[in-house]
């Protein structure tokens, strides 16, 4: 599944992190560099399947450990309505 | 580019700051494998929030406020740098006809009041959600003797560059002026960054044009000396007047203006105004009522001395006296 970034939010990236901020609950967020990687991928149209491809090979991290890595995030990810679903 | 060599070859890091160049600095020291300040890292993760906040902000105000809207300075500057985050901001400058009107329908929307306001803007507003300030200004920061007049300014404003409906900006040529002018109503010589604001609004334009609009506007000497500093920055060389040397030696060196240079720029602010008259005038309503009240000072001074002489010694100072009188930087 691919996902995209809804128009109520806006990032940045900075020095390897990303600042987020979400117009409708005024909040900001900021992602450290491993979450950096795996936002780049998503808010790119691309699938949880392919950040986790990007994370092994960006980092020293089993496939095993950077699956964990990306579906926690990506459920905090959608539970914050910060990416969606980018099916019809 | 001027503004790497700068970062490159200064270790300062309080001076890059007091210049506004430590993002800069991040950036680039960060890409040669320099180790960069945490202070600067945190300075621009607070930019990118900033930049990230005004196009909300901007279309919020727009929702409350009717009429014409001039955006200043700031982020409409900061969209002509490589990157906006490199050219910090913490607040909107919004130029609007009837400021008092506008100050109390952003009251009544939600925004409260944080910082005093002066001359030319109502005071700083916090809007909701939001952590940039937004001053509503019925005349931008220039000196006093400007024949510049808002109206104008109203008339050629143009879209902004951010996009957002219904805000108005003014075109290049005027804001490169009145970056001019606002620094010099601060300071002469303040900081590199307003330097650089300067360049990255002029790039494409013609010099002419330009000295003609700061000629008209009676700000022909404040620019030309913006044009020196700026051609000096740019060269890596020391401008040649004594002036430009003398009042402008922070910015060479690369370090905060000490107090006394801070003054001195303030009292020679008006040199720069178009007639003697005009320079006499503006140089004695500066200098006159700083020295009177360094002279208040030191008479309080003096006479809490004199009273303090018939009490007895207190066994430990229980206050220390600032060395000189606080120096006010609007």
């Amino acid at each position: 599944m691919s996902y995209r970034v809804p128009e109520h939010v806006h990032a940045r990236p900075v020095q390897g992190e990303v600042m987020i901020l979400d117009t409708r609950s005024n909040r900001y967020l900021g992602l450290n560099g491993t979450g950096a990687a795996v936002w780049a991928v998503l808010a790119g149209g691309g699938s949880n399947a392919d950040a986790v491809a990007d994370l092994t090979t960006r980092f020293e991290v089993t496939p095993e450990t950077a699956e964990a890595d990306v579906m926690r995030l990506l459920e905090e990810l959608l539970r914050l309505g910060l990416i969606i679903s980018a099916a019809p | 580019m001027a503004v790497d060599r700068v970062v490159d070859n200064t270790t300062d890091a309080a001076g890059l700051r007091a210049h506004g160049l430590d993002i800069w600095a991040a950036r680039r020291w960060s890409a040669t494998g320099r180790p960069v300040p945490p202070e600067f890292l945190a300075h621009e993760r607070a930019a990118a929030m900033a930049v990230l906040s005004v196009l909300p902000l901007l279309a919020w105000i727009r929702s409350v406020l009717d009429g014409p809207m001039v955006l200043l300075k700031g982020p409409e500057v900061a969209a002509r740098y490589p990157d906006p985050v490199l050219r910090p901001f913490g607040d909107l400058d919004l130029l609007v006809p009837r400021a008092d009107a506008a100050q109390r329908l952003l009251l009544a929307a939600g925004c409260r009041e944080v910082w005093a306001g002066y001359s030319h803007h109502r005071p700083a507003l916090r809007c909701p959600g939001s952590p940039l300030l937004v001053e509503i200004h019925e005349r931008p920061a220039w000196p006093q003797w400007t024949t510049a007049r808002t109206d104008e300014l109203f008339t050629s404003a143009v879209p902004s560059l951010l996009g957002v409906d219904g805000i108005l900006t003014v075109p290049p040529a005027q804001q490169a002026v009145l970056l001019a002018a606002h620094s010099w109503h601060h300071e002469p010589y303040r900081r590199l960054i307003d330097l650089v604001d300067i360049a990255a609004m002029t790039d494409d334009l013609d010099p002419v044009v330009l000295r003609a609009l700061a000629e008209r506007w009676a700000l022909g000497g404040v620019w030309r000396a913006n044009a020196r500093a700026i051609e000096a920055f740019r060269s890596g060389e020391l401008p040649g007047s004594w002036a430009d040397r003398l009042l402008g030696h922070h910015l060479w060196t690369v370090r905060d203006r000490t107090q006394r240079e801070l003054l001195l720029a303030r009292w020679a602010a008006g040199l720069w105004a178009p007639t003697p008259s005009v320079v006499v005038r503006t140089v004695m309503g500066t200098v006159l009522p700083e020295a009177r009240n360094i002279l208040r000072y030191k008479a309080s001074r003096t006479l809490r001395a004199m009273g303090r002489s018939f009490n007895p010694p207190p066994e430990r100072s229980e206050r220390i006296e600032p060395e000189h009188p606080t120096i006010d930087r609007q």
